[in-house]
């Protein structure tokens, strides 16, 4: 009974099921192990009373209808043709380079290695997002159709519009073939192309919200993959929420158990399998031997390969069997490779629809600071209250009257979700009673931002929808159900995108998830794919 | 296997990979590097579907025979005999 798989995944979040569905795929005898009781890791879901919530995905970026292939190109040539000046012939010549260098599919590919058909995914497109400097009166709409974004900067910076157009010029032509490239500031490298800077942190502000692992500046390759996923190709969300992912997911393992008789899914992927440390055995003639993975319970598991998902020092601290407290000095001593940065979640049910006059918004990067600046990093307070991105899960996919877009909830109900940066070791010290306070505390703050983005609600108007329920998760929730330090949710601020740990004795142990470097729900299921696909079969 | 069923097994295979694409006009002669989306994490899937169905190996350095679907034919009739 004493069986060697070919190879063990840690981490059943969105990274480790694409992993494990690529080696059933490869005819692997694989073992997916999740500490916790459910699927999805930092995007998952949970239910409180009779309702449904999402945890993470507030939207997937890299939307890409596999129908309409360069989308974000508007073959209607009327309006090159309208006006000849300086700017439409800028648009126009941006037009053709997209035509001819850009081809957003990132998402289509992953979808495709999985064999997820993109009709499965059952996706809803954003209606408009709004980056919102509340201090300075500014705010810039985008959508999925970048026309969007070009006429908001040419209205609102009609000084940057050129520079604007050049930087997505570049966007496009930049190569993120080379994995190894050093890292570089994206915050200086973009200043050099646009010189106002409050576009310039406008621009930043959603990229840094859905994706950077740095404070207040991220690596320029990351950069790109970001504008482009993000402002280049937009935001969806699958009707169903995150479950909708998980469950595809879910099913693929199944349909590919099904194909083998020998692979049993509940043997495959087991909850509850917390592993407390990782053992390279010593091999025949020097060489190195099987992994021996050691679980809470004391059961012993053997591998030819590993692929964990949990993070780098993470999962250092699994092969270096560190005590908590050790592990806990560990990441004092490297800020470089425990994230920084984490955030609260508040999300408030209201009683109705949204109010028909904000049911344009599916999401708002909210920042209110006199310096004309977003500051992008750990807050002083436990929570950063002036700044926060406000998702509205309803407002997604076509709006009419009777529409209900977020099978979530029951029809006349609606969700608001807030974001904040925050604070880890200040939520973690917390005793009981404080953290109840705090949480009480962070409940007004956010109904305090609703008010003033939303007014109407809540306000004891007849007719007008009211909170009547909530739910807060902190960095201390993160921290406990994902098991990732700090509870960061973009990991560290070092990568390893080859998957590879730059430390010694750690042959045939990979990584992939957060800490392999792309972020996001797609990317997460791309890292999964690429890992897989690049280690598993190798010898 | 006549050549029009092996080029038919490597048509299926393709839009097992491919869902989304388009597969009634595929000219034989051509790249379906050039006609498709399939960049080589795709290739190596037609590679692992030759082997689980067919139980057909093909090495790394034939790689390049699977270019166009006329040279599929020609690689693959003589390993598709039943």
């Amino acid at each position: 009974m004493n069986q060697i798989y070919d190879v063990v995944i840690i981490g059943a979040g969105m990274s480790g099921l694409a992993a494990t569905i690529r080696a059933l795929m490869f005819d692997k005898n694989v073992l997916l192990l999740e500490k916790h009781s459910i699927a999805g890791g930092l995007n998952s879901y949970y239910s409180r009373g009779s309702r449904d919530f999402d945890v993470g995905l507030h939207a997937l970026t890299n939307y890409a209808n596999p129908k309409l292939k360069h989308k974000n190109v508007n073959n209607n040539n009327n309006s090159d043709n309208s006006s000849s000046d300086n700017h439409s012939s800028n648009i126009s010549n941006l037009r053709a380079n997209l035509r001819a260098n850009y081809n957003p599919n990132a998402f289509l590919k992953v979808l495709r290695q999985l064999r997820i058909p993109f009709d499965k995914m059952d996706l809803q497109q954003q209606r408009i997002s709004k980056i919102d400097f509340a201090y300075q009166g500014c705010t810039l709409k985008f959508s999925n159709e970048m026309e969007l974004l070009i006429s908001e900067v040419k209205e609102y910076f009609p000084k940057e519009i050129d520079n604007f157009i050049k930087l997505i010029n570049f966007v496009v032509s930049y190569s993120d073939d080379n994995l190894y490239q050093p890292y570089l500031s994206a915050k200086e490298k973009v200043s050099e192309i646009i010189k106002d800077p409050l576009l310039l942190e406008m621009i930043f502000t959603p990229l840094f919200l859905y994706g950077s692992s740095w404070e207040n500046d991220m690596d320029y390759s990351q950069f790109v993959i970001m504008f482009r996923s993000i402002f280049l190709e937009g935001f969806s969300k699958p009707k169903g929420g995150v479950r909708t992912i998980i469950n595809l997911l879910l099913s693929r393992i199944q349909e590919e158990c099904d194909k083998n008789a020998i692979y049993k899914i509940e043997k495959v992927l087991q909850f509850n399998k917390k592993v407390s440390s990782l053992k390279l055995k010593d091999g025949k003639d020097g060489k190195d031997g099987e992994w021996e993975i050691t679980l809470h319970s004391g059961e012993i598991i053997q591998s030819k390969k590993v692929i964990s998902t949990i993070g780098y020092v993470e999962t250092m601290g699994l092969v270096e069997k560190l005590e908590k407290e050790k592990l806990a000095k560990k990441d004092s001593e490297h800020s470089e490779l425990v994230g920084n940065l984490s955030f609260t979640e508040t999300i408030l049910i209201l009683d109705k629809e949204i109010p028909a006059n904000y049911q344009d918004t599916s999401i708002i990067f909210y920042n209110n600071n006199s310096l004309n600046k977003f500051f992008y990093n750990k807050p002083k307070d436990n929570v950063d209250s002036n700044s926060s991105v406000v998702c509205f899960p309803n407002n997604f996919g076509v709006n009419s009257l009777s529409s209900t877009s977020s099978s979530l909830l029951s029809s006349s109900e609606s969700m608001i979700r807030f974001s904040m940066l925050a604070n880890y070791q200040l939520w973690s010290k917390y005793s009981r009673e404080e953290y109840i306070i705090e949480k009480a505390r962070l409940l007004k703050t956010s109904k305090t931002l609703l008010k003033k983005l939303l007014p109407t609600i809540d306000s004891g108007d007849t007719g007008q929808a009211k909170i009547i329920d909530h739910d807060i998760f902190t960095p201390r929730t993160i921290h406990k159900y994902t098991g990732h330090l700090q509870g960061s949710i973009y990991g560290a601020k070092l990568k390893f995108k080859d998957g590879r740990l730059p430390t010694a004795n750690c042959h045939n142990l990979f990584l992939a998830g957060t800490d392999q470097g792309f972020l996001g729900i797609v990317g997460a299921l791309l890292s999964g794919v690429t890992i897989a696909n690049f280690y598993i079969n190798q010898e | 296997m006549t050549q029009e069923e092996v080029r038919q097994v490597v048509v299926d295979i393709i839009a097992d990979i491919a869902p989304d694409e388009d597969l009634k006009n595929l000219k034989d002669d051509i790249a379906l590097r050039e006609q498709l989306e399939l960049d080589s994490m795709d290739f190596l899937d037609i590679v692992m579907e030759l082997r689980k169905k067919y139980k057909i190996e093909v090495p790394p350095e034939d790689y390049p025979k699977l270019a166009t679907l006329g040279s599929c034919v020609q690689y693959l009739s003589p390993k598709l005999v039943n």
